[in-house]
């Protein structure tokens, strides 16, 4: 692993190491340590809801109403899942969050497909374990699970959404999806 | 079989409950199915299990996202919604370290005291977790606060291996005769906090419920007081409240290990 590397493993334990620090307290309404956490974690996800949703009102919207669930729900924080678990714990708090709204409103990002950059995901050059691991194994897969397991965790799009877009038969679409799933769990595990 | 016991026996197998995870992680589930997924978790610790697993697996697609600073208005707005006051800071004195010094050394005194000549009164009831031995210990020793002489508060707390079901105990030390009229129950709005020994920051771990009693300590709480340098009690539930008692948190597990 070459120092680059290892200075941003060490980072982004660090980050993930804080978000569970302040969680843990959020957990017993310390005001001080959510203020801290917003103010950590927040960026990130404004820039994740944006993938979702990019008008930046709604995307604020929907950035204050995932707060606001992680300060009501941060009493059901596990610590006993791993350091890791408060940051995904919050992301996907936030990503449910965004994707209710696109369910309930129907509202859409018109980018065409070709303008999602799937190859930023994908590339090389991640830089941590993990993020190198998750590369290496979306690689293995075919370009068709490949994409719409990206586009779908990414940008939130449904199951009949993807079939629209890639002109794809929707039982086609979600057959891509459940063996590519299986695939990346077999690669990741091993 | 009624159709309920089908779909409770169908989460149970785990194909479908890697599946129900994968896809719930993904977002591809219908909302009612992300719903009853919801639900589901709650009550299933191996497919919350699963979650949390996926989670892991798929969480660094985000960080190929870039980050983007929101509106100052988010956190206004946020603020005013979950109504949140003003918290002021510590006041000059809470920091000196005149007192640090002071509980340091009645620390020392107190902990060879407490292990060579002194008994702990027993609790209401014998824990079980006792037989482990105390993980944590701290010996609280009143501050000028109190206004009083006070024996000292022994704080320990057991580990379980079951999340929430780690207890702490609050108990004053045998020598209790100079204890005079004060008591320590939820009557009198105490509260114990934990100072973090990376940043020093104060943090609650609660009221004090009563002296010679256990109490339950959440996972949350139990970090808290792994992560401890000091604990002090307060009168009162702010942090700028008068501290009444302080201590330093000692780890002796490893005592116990070797």
């Amino acid at each position: 692993m070459s120092f680059d590397a290892i200075t941003s493993k060490t980072q982004d334990n660090s980050f993930k190491h804080e978000v569970e620090r302040l969680l843990s307290q959020v957990c017993l309404h310390n005001q001080t340590a959510f203020e801290k956490l917003y103010q950590a974690t927040s960026p990130k996800l404004y820039g994740l809801i944006l993938k979702m949703i990019p008008d930046r009102e709604i995307a604020a919207d929907i950035l204050q109403e995932s707060f606001s669930k992680i300060w009501h729900q941060a009493n059901s924080y596990r610590s006993d899942l791993g350091e890791n678990w408060a940051w995904a714990w919050m992301s996907q708090i936030t990503r449910n969050t965004a994707l209710d709204h696109i369910r309930r409103t129907g509202r859409r990002p018109e980018s065409p497909l070709e303008e999602t950059d799937i190859t930023a995901v994908t590339d090389d050059n991640l830089r941590a374990s993990e993020q190198r691991d998750l590369n290496y194994c979306l690689n293995q897969l075919k370009q068709e699970p490949r994409q719409v397991i990206v586009l779908a965790y990414v940008h939130g799009f449904s199951h009949s959404e993807l079939a629209d877009k890639l002109s794809t038969p929707i039982g086609t679409l979600k057959s891509w999806i459940k063996r590519g799933l299986k695939e990346l769990e077999l690669c990741l595990k091993n | 079989m009624p159709k309920k016991l089908n779909l409770a026996a169908r989460y149970q197998n785990p194909k479908i409950r890697s599946h129900l995870a994968s896809q719930f992680v993904l977002g591809t589930l219908s909302p009612k199915v992300k719903q009853k997924v919801i639900r589901l978790i709650k009550m299933d610790k191996e497919l919350e299990q699963a979650v949390y697993q996926w989670q892991n697996r798929l969480e660094p697609i985000n960080t190929s996202t870039e980050d983007v600073q929101p509106p100052k208005k988010v956190w206004a707005k946020l603020s005013r919604e979950l109504d949140f006051s003003e918290q002021t800071k510590p006041s000059w004195w809470q920091s000196l370290f005149l007192w640090r010094g002071i509980s340091a050394l009645s620390l020392v005194l107190m902990l060879s005291l407490f292990i060579g000549q002194y008994n702990i009164e027993q609790t209401d009831s014998t824990p079980n977790l006792a037989l482990q031995g105390p993980s944590y210990l701290a010996v609280l020793t009143s501050t000028k606060e109190s206004n009083q002489v006070l024996p000292e508060l022994i704080v320990s707390a057991y580990k379980s291996a079951e999340a929430g079901k780690s207890e702490l105990h609050i108990q004053w030390n045998k020598n209790t005769d100079d204890k005079q009229d004060f008591i320590l129950d939820n009557s009198q709005s105490l509260t114990l906090w934990a100072i973090d020994k990376n940043t020093g920051q104060q943090v609650s771990l609660g009221p004090l419920v009563s002296a010679n009693k256990k109490q339950k300590l959440s996972v949350a709480q139990w970090q808290l007081i792994k992560n401890s340098k000091e604990l002090w009690l307060t009168k009162g539930n702010s942090a700028t409240d008068p501290v009444l008692f302080k201590g330093d948190c000692l780890q002796l597990s490893s005592w116990k290990n070797s």
